[in-house]
């Protein structure tokens, strides 16, 4: 068979008519000595091994290019215990510690094919980095922070916004793997109710008593946003809006797949569990994880 | 949240990450030498024997090699921020930004930058865009020209290099980089932007093609490219990172050709740059880091490690590799495509081989009431049956597995059980089945034992060579489906990678695409076309 020729450069011209050649990820060489298979050839470019992790100290400042996001929520997850049957769960897995050690765990999306970078800059947070970006309205696990104790603030992350779109008019699904109809057997999944502030384009602050009763705030297009989100038991908590006193009539029962609309109130009055760590069902907590999911249109 | 740049001096490899600086070490750890201003943009590190200055986010630090103490140097030293810093002949040269002035320190002193003061580049107007020390020479560029300084032991140490002077400048303060014993950088001047250059003596020399300049012209933004050179394999590449485009471009001087390299999002199924765009060489390993995290990686081509290929992956992620070939044309008579050979090394798979899939196992079993049943094996080995099944009734002997000296015939009852009935032995009925389980991943041996008792075992799983895909365009704008060929497990060396009855056409485009952790070496590409 005579050669067609498939090995070349990179050389995608004005139109592709006139020539379409593209090489990504190989490279040519040139066989020196002349008398080889081909006159040239592709080997595959380098790839990469992790050598070191840097972890920079102090504040970090978000990249220049910051790409655009919509609107965000948070759920939380409190429990006793690891469990087993977490398996479908877009979270890590696996940080359990005894005691009231918090596990944090966040996730985001984006759109426009950038990165989102999940920052943490309280004290002790480790493990703060990026998110690659699945599609809308797919949840993605990016990280986990490790939270030390209850009651302490965590700066979710910050960054600049266009482009914001309204809070209504997105959908999670989330997958939790569990068998007991409040969630998993060992804990419960839902949507968390205890303040959460935005600090938009530091000159205003929105309130917003997230997410199944309604959005409060307008929509705006901030350039900066900041997420605080508060773990509190008792103080600044009801047992109207504690987390620890809620659970999910519509997400994650069951453990399957639940659709939760941030556009209305589809989430039934909640059961009160009574107000404490200890008392949580299901025994003592020493587990609480918390998502935050940013919603944006598809790309 | 990335790293911003990556310098060695004397073996000791110094990175900037955010706000911190770190001297990284030979067993893969780093300590933190203290902080500096993040304005996200990369660092200009340089250094003598004794001191290594870093210029970020516009101010001027100072690491003491000896001590490993960082310090700032006051600002009020020069009349604006620190842009890049460089050093020659026991100067350090720090440039200023948005300004045509450079200060030149006092002799091995990166404290003192009042002995030999500023310097304004007086033979053009423009502000000075970037700065590269190559030779012992200072290049100098503005948007549109660039000059070269020179050592010339006068009371002010650098002067004009007579005929240094080009009217060609630089479109990206970050894009010039040693090279092939000379400077490359991206250039722009008063006609345009966006062109590669190298320089032959200080004539500017063009190394990008058009091609490759409608891409990079395409861009919404150049200036703020960053690029880095690198040798391996006796290639002296210049890679240019485009971070606002999310391309990057690699320029190979051994060949003077040009190829992209990226990371392939499978979330969405795109490229998106390459996740370096730093890079310095020490402990006999190419340190590159950049976008997106704060790692720093090795980097290195495909190497064998007895049973899988390191550096076949970026750390882990599926590297897409991708050939779009040129045009194939018998001066655009409608021709047949009877059959394409990509011409590969084949047989290179990983042991054990990758994780492949296969077409579950369906016996057409039919019982006394002529209902057809389909059996099959479930995920963990149970058999399985099926009502309803359409297809060809299956008469299936076989014989113990145990002492091979009775025969039975498999059947099922009117509920879907599977039913062994003794028949007279036969000695050439099969004694194993071999199943593939309902996900397609799992083999399975179906056997009978000494009792008429049907049992199956695991028998390993589905596994697969290596895969590339073929497909084509005959118009140079859609394209076919995509087929899979595959390119032989681990030794088998002689596998042919071949597509036949390929269709017609007057002019087609191929495009072979490969993401499997193997060392991709593509020889040659074969067709059989006529009429």
């Amino acid at each position: 068979m005579p050669k067609f020729p498939l090995i070349g450069p990179s050389y995608t011209s004005q139109s592709s008519n006139a020539d379409a050649q593209s090489t990504i990820n190989l490279y040519p060489e040139r066989i020196e000595l002349g008398m080889g298979n081909n006159e040239i050839v592709l080997y595959p470019a380098p790839g990469l091994k992790s050598f070191v992790i840097l972890s920079p100290v102090g504040p970090p400042i978000p990249p220049a290019d910051i790409p655009v996001f919509g609107s965000f929520f948070q759920m939380v997850y409190v429990g006793t215990s690891s469990g087993n049957s977490r398996t479908n769960v877009p979270w890590s897995t696996g940080e359990i510690f005894p005691g009231d050690l918090v596990i944090f765990t966040v996730t985001s999306q984006l759109s426009t094919g950038n990165t989102f970078p999940i920052v943490g800059v309280s004290e002790s947070v480790t493990g703060a980095t990026y998110s690659a970006l699945p599609g809308s309205g797919v949840t993605y696990n990016a990280a986990y922070d490790i939270f030390p104790a209850l009651g302490k603030q965590l700066y979710l992350f910050y960054g600049t916004a266009t482009n914001h779109v309204p809070v209504g008019n997105y959908v999670m699904t989330i997958t939790w793997g569990g068998s007991n109809t409040n969630g998993d057997a060992n804990g419960w999944f839902f949507p968390v109710r205890f303040l959460t502030t935005l600090h938009v384009s530091a000159a205003s602050t929105q309130t917003v008593n997230t997410p199944d009763t309604s959005y409060s705030g307008s929509p705006v297009t901030p350039s900066v946003y900041t997420g605080l989100i508060s773990l509190v038991q008792g103080a600044g908590t009801t047992t109207a809006n504690s987390p620890l006193l809620r659970k999910a009539t519509g997400i994650g029962d069951r453990g399957s797949v639940g659709v939760y609309s941030l556009a209305g109130s589809t989430q039934a009055p909640p059961a009160l569990y009574t107000p404490s760590w200890n008392n949580f069902p299901g025994g003592p907590v020493n587990e609480a994880r918390m998502l935050t999911a940013a919603f944006v249109n598809a790309p | 949240m990335s790293i911003r740049g990556l310098f060695t001096i004397n073996g000791r490899t110094f990175g900037a990450a955010d706000n911190t600086l770190f001297e990284i070490f030979v067993n893969s750890t780093a300590a933190s030498e203290g902080l500096i201003a993040n304005d996200s943009l990369p660092v200009s590190m340089a250094a003598s024997a004794q001191q290594l200055i870093i210029a970020s986010g516009g101010a001027l630090y100072l690491f003491n090699l000896a001590t490993n103490a960082l310090s700032t140097i006051p600002a009020a030293n020069f009349t604006g921020p620190v842009s890049l810093v460089g050093y020659s002949d026991s100067f350090f040269i720090a440039l200023i930004a948005d300004s045509n002035r450079f200060y030149v320190s006092g002799p091995l002193d990166a404290t003192d930058w009042t002995t030999n003061g500023a310097a304004l580049v007086s033979v053009f107007p423009d502000n000075l865009v970037s700065m590269l020390v190559d030779h012992r020479e200072i290049w100098l560029w503005s948007a549109t020209k660039c000059v070269v300084y020179y050592d010339s032991g006068n009371i002010f140490p650098f002067d004009v290099v007579p005929g240094g002077y080009i009217e060609q400048g630089c479109a990206a303060k970050f894009s010039p980089v040693k090279l092939d014993n000379t400077v490359f950088w991206l250039g722009s001047d008063d006609r345009g932007a966006a062109v590669v250059w190298r320089a032959q003596g200080y004539t500017p020399a063009r190394v990008s093609n058009h091609a490759i300049e409608f891409a990079m012209q395409g861009y919404s933004r150049v200036d703020d490219a960053i690029g880095y050179s690198f040798q391996m394999e006796g290639h002296y590449f210049y890679q240019l990172d485009f971070p606002s485009a999310g391309k990057t471009w690699r320029y190979d001087t051994a060949t003077n050709m040009w190829h992209e390299v990226g990371f392939w999002d499978v979330n969405f199924g795109f490229f998106r740059g390459h996740l370096s765009q730093f890079h310095t060489f020490n402990f006999g390993k190419h340190l590159v880091g950049g976008r997106e995290s704060n790692k720093i990686y090795d980097m290195e081509i495909p190497k064998w490690n007895g049973s899988t290929w390191d550096f076949a992956t970026d750390d882990g992620a599926l590297i897409r590799r991708v050939r779009r070939a040129a045009h194939v044309s018998d001066d655009q008579h409608f021709v047949a495509h009877h059959q394409v050979q990509i011409f590969l090394e084949t047989g290179l798979g990983p042991i054990p081989a990758l994780p492949g899939s296969d077409l579950p196992t369906s016996i057409i079993l039919i019982d006394s009431s002529n209902a057809l049943w389909s059996m099959g094996i479930n995920n963990i080995g149970i058999l399985t049956t099926t009502g309803g099944a359409t297809g060809t009734p299956q008469t299936l002997f076989f014989n113990d597995a145990d002492t091979n000296t009775t025969s039975w015939r498999l059947g099922v009852n009117l509920i879907g059980a599977i039913t062994l009935t003794s028949v007279p032995y036969n000695a050439n009925y099969p004694t194993v089945l071999p199943m593939v389980s309902q996900n397609g991943t799992g083999r399975f041996v179906f056997y009978v034992n000494f009792t008429g008792i049907a049992i199956t075992s695991p028998n390993g799983t589905v596994e697969r060579a290596p895969q590339i895909s073929i497909s084509w365009s005959d118009d140079s704008h859609t394209w076919s489906n995509e087929y899979i060929l595959d390119c032989g497990k681990a030794g088998e060396f002689k596998a042919r990678v071949m597509k036949r009855r390929l269709g017609r056409s007057r002019d087609r485009v191929y495009q072979i695409a490969m993401t499997d952790p193997v060392p991709w070496r593509i020889i040659a590409g074969y067709a059989e076309i006529g009429a």
